[in-house]
């Protein structure tokens, strides 16, 4: 196993800006081992069941690394495809396209290595591992060890692998769908034929249904004799539709499970854009 | 009679009341409570159903035929009857929607035959 270890002050922009107060060494020693023994302990008490992680990981994948990050103690974790194009993620915080594009340009780069561990001046630690053509980056508070690499390499081939299985909820993440602004413009679309003006005749709607019944709008569903639907799910300030074919009876739970997954898929996006804008901020001479 | 039509549908658990409205937004039959001001919420239906037609047209997907509003506080379940005419349900937050469209559709079709 291949590692690169190193200090990418750049990559963290929460970290090295302030000085950092020294503290006696043998005070560092001692948090380390402490840190290390709750680690161990914690890894004891708690078991991942590796057949229930699988069924897991192929109906969902984002709940199974869910399990795999709570079990681990990651800050969060995401899973990313050899494109790029992400395919899973899991905890709090930004997503940070920065650290996902650096580590993809060092496995370019080294086409060995299949770990990348890079630590940040504040005690952020970031672990990158190549998993059966994808790669998994996960941010970690504690130092990982030899051992916790091996482990999540190990889980971890198991959840991709098992992603990768057709399933319905897989085919469901390829329903055309818009989303879009309350003022009806496109965030993100798919297999939607003029997009602009579906977004733009969407949200005209919903302006009616909020203006007329003033209530909390949770779905509107729009079936029609060709037998599809166009759910509409007002999410935060954006409007998630996209269409379903589908039996009467199955039609609101699957619109369930496809509105979850382009919530995440949104999230991830929402990460995108506040991390383009902030490094951007942060840097006006660049460019 | 279209209006025992709906008293039936009105039986449907969950189903709070029920109305046939024209496309121009006219109570054509009506069974709904005191507290339900059946002219407004025929109004509402006609003005979104149409919007909804607008949406799946521009979108490719076909004549519309059914159109649901989930809310909080109840859901509204719009049914084309005919090209002038849409049944429209009024019913709880938790009601069972798979009964009720099953019933209401049945219902729809009665009434069409009725107008």
């Amino acid at each position: 196993m291949a590692r690169i270890v190193g200090k990418f002050k750049r990559l963290f922009k929460r970290g090295g800006e302030e000085e950092r107060v020294e503290e006696p060494e043998d005070e560092y020693a001692r948090e380390a081992r402490e840190e290390a023994i709750q680690r161990a302990l914690q890894i004891a008490s708690k078991q991942l069941e590796p057949e229930k992680l699988v069924e897991t990981a192929r109906k969902d994948m984002s709940k199974a690394l869910d399990e795999l990050r709570e079990y681990f103690g990651f800050e969060w974790m995401a899973v990313i495809d050899e494109q790029g194009k992400p395919i899973g993620m899991s905890g709090d915080g930004s997503f940070d396209h920065e650290l996902i594009n650096a580590i993809k340009r060092v496995f370019e780069t080294a086409r060995d290595a299949d770990t990348i561990i890079v630590s940040s001046e504040e005690g952020s630690n970031y672990l990158a591992v190549k998993v059966n053509g994808s790669v998994a980056i996960c941010e970690t508070k504690t130092t990982p060890s030899d051992a916790d690499v091996f482990m999540l390499r190990s889980d971890l081939s198991m959840v991709v692998e098992s992603a990768k299985v057709p399933s319905p909820v897989e085919e469901e993440t390829e329903v055309p769908y818009v989303i879009a602004d309350r003022q009806g413009l496109v965030v993100d679309s798919q297999g939607i034929r003029e997009p602009d003006r579906a977004a733009a005749e969407i949200s005209r709607l919903i302006d009616l249904l909020d203006d007329y019944m003033e209530v909390h709008l949770e779905w509107v569903k729009l079936g029609t004799k060709s037998g599809k639907t166009l759910a509409v799910k007002p999410y935060k300030d954006v409007l998630i539709a996209f269409v379903v074919e589908s039996d009467p009876e199955e039609v609101d739970e699957k619109c369930e499970r496809i509105a979850k997954s382009l919530m995440s898929k949104l999230e991830f996006l929402i990460g995108h854009t506040t991390e383009s804008s902030k490094s951007k901020a942060e840097s006006p001479n660049e460019g | 009679m279209i209006e025992k039509v709906l008293a039936d549908l009105n039986r449907v658990d969950g189903v709070h009341g029920s109305l046939v409205v024209s496309s121009d937004g006219l109570i054509i039959a009506e069974a709904v409570p005191p507290d339900i001001d059946s002219e407004v919420v025929g109004a509402i239906a006609t003005t979104v159903y149409g919007s909804g037609e607008r949406v799946v047209d521009e979108m490719d997907l076909g004549d519309l035929e059914q159109m649901l509003i989930e809310s909080t506080e109840g859901k509204v379940m719009i049914i084309a009857v005919s090209e002038e005419a849409t049944l429209v349900l009024i019913t709880d937050p938790d009601a069972n929607l798979g009964l009720i469209r099953l019933r209401a559709q049945e219902a729809a079709e009665e009434i069409a035959k009725q107008l």
